[in-house]
């Protein structure tokens, strides 16, 4: 049976939250662009590859730190004394990448590390945070938005172009709402995990 | 994935339905011999293990989970009552949705030269969730029968 440590994630938390806030200016960016340029100026326009690299790089960085954490959070409640959760740490932020289970598992996975964080010795009995349901159907919008844009954009047929932008649109609103609920979520079970009255059930 | 023990005595148990072979419950409330309590939620459990869990029954329950489904796969009790039971629906699932979308991809390669990506994905994500359940499957038999001849302290009068 393994064996977890407890190792304070507040380091990684305010990285990854900065992250998420860098991500979120940038997708806000796009939205205005859209909005005030048209759809073809983030497609077609003199910015699109430079705005391109630099939204690719804020999404895939803060998605790395985010999971970072996730990581850490998961193993910490294990430290905690939580048992009976799904799979390992690195099963729980791999799911995030398998087909079709990516669907509902990271729900899953963080509606069970924040129940954990709560009460680690008895998380079954924990409510479901609204919170979590919220944070999941906006990565949802979000990711699904952007696969159909992206699908439809490689058809490389001019006729998309607008359903692309309003995907896009879609996409880039969505993304903002994710990493804001990302930001409270990771936030809250930071607090979760180091409150006097959890860390002293863990350790009595 | 985890299998693990609870050393208790079962203070509610809120059943939500219960079919031929099999109950599920929407808790299952245990009071452990310090005074804290341990939920176990959404519990599947066979109903040869059911009919030990009743409010007041103490021993030992064991316990699994796998993906997002957990259960009690076994108890033994206080006054020498012991039950064992684990359902294979999940195991066999994973196993039928592995070799049925592996032969259609086999087909869909043979006959009309191209293949659907949803039958590519569930046919490799059949295959270790059979190995996922069937694993822990063998873990809860393990751990029951590493523990045959235990007998839970009664409680204390």
């Amino acid at each position: 049976m393994t064996t977890y440590v407890y190792r304070d994630a507040a380091g990684l938390a305010e990285t990854a939250r900065w992250a998420l806030y860098a991500d979120s200016l940038v997708c806000a960016a796009a939205v205005a662009i859209a909005l005030v340029q048209g759809p073809w100026a983030l497609l077609y326009g003199d910015l699109a590859a430079a705005f391109g690299i630099v939204q690719l790089v804020t999404a895939v960085g803060s998605l790395i730190l985010f999971l970072l954490w996730f990581y850490r959070a998961n193993a910490n409640v294990r430290a905690m004394g939580a048992d009976g959760l799904t799979g390992s740490p690195g099963l729980s932020v791999a799911w995030f990448f398998i087909p079709i289970v990516f669907l509902f598992m990271p729900f899953v996975v963080m509606r069970d590390t924040w129940k954990a964080s709560a009460s680690p010795r008895d998380w079954q009995g924990q409510p479901t945070a609204p919170l979590i349901g919220f944070w999941w159907a906006a990565m949802l919008a979000t990711h699904l938005a952007a696969s159909f844009s992206f699908r439809l954009w490689l058809s490389g047929d001019y006729d998309v172009v607008e359903a692309v932008g309003v995907l896009d649109l879609i996409s880039n609103g969505a993304g903002i709402l994710a990493n804001l609920l990302s930001v409270a979520l990771m936030m809250r079970i930071q607090r979760l995990q180091v409150s006097p009255a959890h860390l002293s059930e863990t350790f009595r | 994935m985890a299998t693990s023990t609870i050393d208790g005595t079962v203070e509610e148990a809120v059943l939500r339905r219960r079919r031929p072979k099999m109950s599920v419950y929407d808790r299952i409330l245990f009071r452990l011999d310090d005074g804290s309590t341990r939920t176990w939620a959404k519990a599947v459990v066979m109903n040869d293990v059911a009919d030990l869990l009743t409010p007041g029954t103490r021993g030992r329950f064991y316990t699994f989970s796998a993906i997002d489904h957990r259960g009690i796969s076994g108890v033994r009790t206080d006054d020498g009552r012991e039950a064992f039971g684990f359902g294979r629906v999940n195991e066999y699932a994973g196993l039928g949705v592995f070799i049925s979308m592996t032969l259609l991809v086999i087909l869909q390669m043979s006959l009309l030269d191209g293949v659907s990506v949803w039958a590519l994905v569930l046919a490799v994500l059949g295959l270790p969730l059979f190995l996922l359940y069937r694993q822990t499957r063998l873990d809860a038999e393990k751990a029951f029968k590493a523990d045959a001849g235990f007998r839970p302290a009664a409680r204390a009068a």
